[in-house]
């Protein structure tokens, strides 16, 4: 079987689709970054569905947007690639890397990792690694890649208030051409996991039922399809 | 007509460039760099990459479209096009020295390559005088500083060994700009040892190991970073091997970094270990806190940032395992500062830094002390608790006292209550009675030292 590869960037996880709540530092430095400005790596942490794929892909658009090419790696998608796979990438002046805790603990990826590291900066390139949890958290075994991550300033993402939360889903809804009420944005927090990924997939699912069924996304609309399809919130 | 010919691939390429996404016209399409040759009246468009990997992947992937796109661009004459892993890549912005940029062409003379074309890769910002020097790497300092002074001579070869993020590259570096300051047309090479192994790797691909051995055998000052990295690669240590000698005869300078002393290394051949240890053998340790600060304020400086020394004191304080580390906190103030336009004081600092310390508060804990000074003196952890006085107890016990106090922001009645509800004095005593011992014993005082090494990083 022939293993299909697709690097392609969400064209909707831009710096303008994001909603920085407390984070406005993080962004305000990796908007700078993607500018060729400020430090040449840096390291972001975060618990999933707090939007760090979003950043990281918006550094690539960013840099996009200022003629620089760029490129971003999810490494939960390219581990069956092998660690080869990062031998070319120090050719692209903005590289983000993300996923990067998957990797612990194997040697072959660990040390492929700190040679890309090393030649993405011996390059004066620039490089923004993201993970799951903090560096000494990811369980990395060969101390040199470690000290490598710790290097640069790190920055944890942190979750939304709910305030902002609502926003967010409002937002996204006003992008897929309908309206949220405060109601529903708030009977989706109190009921369903609250991290945005499961937030705003939960949305993208109701606007699709929706559609189908040409029905107006209402309260009851909501209860009664989520009710009936518990998957909607996987 | 190879004008013409590459600018069919110019053409080619921006055809991909459109039907890619970015990120995969990157990564695979843009290292390949073409080549023309005739033979026979047949025109061929080799393609060269980097490695093996990529070779395989365009051929799996890309090769039809490539091949489609090419005689789509050139109606008048058929042009295959071939695929192969080169040894040349593309330059570097800054233009560094190595054996892919100058070495492994084989149209060009090894001749040409040592006398001409030779620029240093040297890293120009590491110097003898902005390494910041304490009790942990002055030895070092100073031994770096005689072989730069009289390179290829008595300390040769020269090794630095230490832990992760301790300077032993800037001391490369700084011993590389020294060499060029004396004599600007000095052959110096600074390499990790993974791009040692690359070379080779490529030359022995493309049939071209002449000219890698002319070339790494050519140079006055070879400076090898991370040889631990050789660790089970025979082939590249059997020809490091003979480069050493070869450099070595030549009375020309070797100096190797090491993340632990060399005979420790698994996985390199005894004959090599041996080499290494010729010369001079440096370890560097961990920064103590006065050099600690003396960096951070160095560092500060270096990025025209007033840094207050409570605040230096602070931050290296509470960060301890390496420069890489504190200089990482160290830029992450910097960045806040600089976005949300506010003063670097101590209270800016604890908020900024409050997830990193939190998470360096984590790694150290009492329990964690008691446990590995346990193990590192082979005594039950029921005895570090316990009310036996016994020396063999009672030293590991005060060691445990003393590492909990310089470690973690514990009170002295709190580190008590952890080693059995004992008195507030008794932590007290056992802290006083270390420091005493670590100054009068050398025994103590490697022991402090290796415990300290062993929390923290």
């Amino acid at each position: 079987m022939q293993l299909v590869l697709d690097l392609k960037l969400k064209s909707d996880a831009t710096f303008d689709n994001f909603m920085p709540g407390k984070n406005s530092v993080i962004i305000d430095v990796l908007k700078a970054f993607a500018q060729s400005k400020g430090d040449s790596y840096c390291f972001l942490w975060s618990h999933p569905g707090n939007g760090l794929s979003h950043v990281l892909q918006a550094v690539c658009h960013q840099a996009t947007k200022n003629s620089l090419e760029s490129i971003y790696l999810p490494l939960s998608e390219l581990l069956v690639f092998g660690a080869d796979f990062l031998e070319g990438v120090d050719a692209v002046p903005v590289v983000c890397i993300d996923d990067i805790h998957l990797i612990a603990g194997d040697a072959v990826w660990e040390e492929a990792l700190f040679h890309a590291f090393n030649r993405i900066h011996e390059r004066g390139h620039r490089l923004v690694l993201g993970a799951h949890h903090a560096a000494v958290d990811c369980g990395f075994e060969l101390k040199d890649l470690l000290s490598r991550i710790t290097w640069g300033a790190s920055y944890s993402l942190l979750e939304l208030c709910d305030e902002d939360k609502v926003k967010l889903l409002q937002q996204a809804a006003k992008r897929r051409g309908f309206e949220l009420s405060l109601d529903i944005a708030r009977y989706l927090l109190a009921h369903y996991p609250r991290d945005m990924r499961t937030q705003l997939s939960i949305l993208e699912k109701l606007d699709v039922v929706s559609l189908q069924a040409k029905h107006k996304i209402t309260l009851p609309f909501v209860k009664s399809t989520l009710s009936s399809s518990p998957s909607l919130e996987s | 007509m190879e004008t013409l010919e590459l600018s069919l691939w110019e053409r080619c390429l921006g055809r991909l460039q459109s039907e890619l996404s970015g990120s995969l016209f990157n990564v695979w399409i843009r290292p390949l760099r073409a080549e023309i040759r005739c033979q026979d009246s047949q025109t061929y468009l080799v393609l060269l990459a980097p490695n093996k990997f990529v070779v395989d992947w365009i051929r799996q992937h890309h090769l039809v479209r490539i091949v489609e796109l090419i005689n789509e661009l050139s109606s008048t004459h058929s042009v295959i096009v071939q695929l192969e892993v080169s040894s040349v890549i593309s330059p570097p912005k800054e233009h560094r020295a190595s054996f892919q940029d100058i070495g492994a062409s084989s149209n060009v003379s090894s001749e040409t390559v040592v006398s001409n074309d030779f620029q240093s890769n040297v890293n120009r910002s590491f110097t003898f005088e902005n390494f910041v020097q304490g009790s942990s790497n002055q030895l070092a300092w100073a031994a770096a500083r005689q072989v730069a002074t009289d390179p290829g001579r008595e300390n040769n070869p020269m090794l630095v060994y230490g832990g992760v993020g301790l300077g032993k590259t800037h001391l490369l570096h700084a011993v590389g700009n020294h060499i060029l300051s004396v004599n600007p047309n000095a052959k110096v090479l600074y390499l990790h040892s993974e791009r040692f192994v690359a070379d080779m790797v490529r030359a022995l691909q493309n049939h071209t190991m002449d000219a890698f051995k002319r070339f790494y055998r050519s140079v006055d000052a070879l400076l090898i970073d991370d040889i631990q990295f050789f660790s089970g690669k025979d082939r590249s240590q059997e020809e490091f091997f003979h480069t050493f000698n070869a450099l070595f005869e030549g009375k020309q300078q070797i100096i190797m970094t090491c993340d632990r002393y060399p005979k420790e290394i698994k996985g390199i051949e005894e004959r090599l270990k041996s080499r290494f240890g010729w010369g001079l053998t440096v370890a560097v340790e961990p920064p103590e806190l006065e050099t600690r600060v003396a960096i951070l304020m160095q560092k500060a400086e270096q990025a025209n940032v007033e840094l207050l020394y409570e605040v230096a004191f602070f931050i290296g304080k509470r960060i301890r395992s390496n420069v890489r580390e504190l200089e990482g906190a160290l830029k992450r103030v910097i960045a806040n500062a600089h976005f949300t336009g506010k003063e670097i004081t101590l209270d800016f600092v604890k908020d900024a830094l409050k997830d990193l310390l939190y998470l360096q508060d984590k790694l150290v804990t009492v329990d964690n002390i008691q446990k590995t000074v346990a193990e590192y003196y082979k005594i039950k952890m029921s005895d570090m608790l316990s009310k036996r006085r016994t020396r063999s107890v009672a030293r590991p016990r005060q060691m445990a006292m003393a590492m909990a106090k310089e470690l973690t922001n514990h009170s002295l009645p709190e580190i008590a209550e952890f080693f059995g509800g004992r008195d507030h004095t008794t932590v007290l005593h056992a802290c006083r009675k270390i420091k005493e011992l670590v100054e009068t014993s050398t025994d103590i005082a490697e022991d402090y030292k290796n415990l300290l090494r062993i929390l923290t990083t």
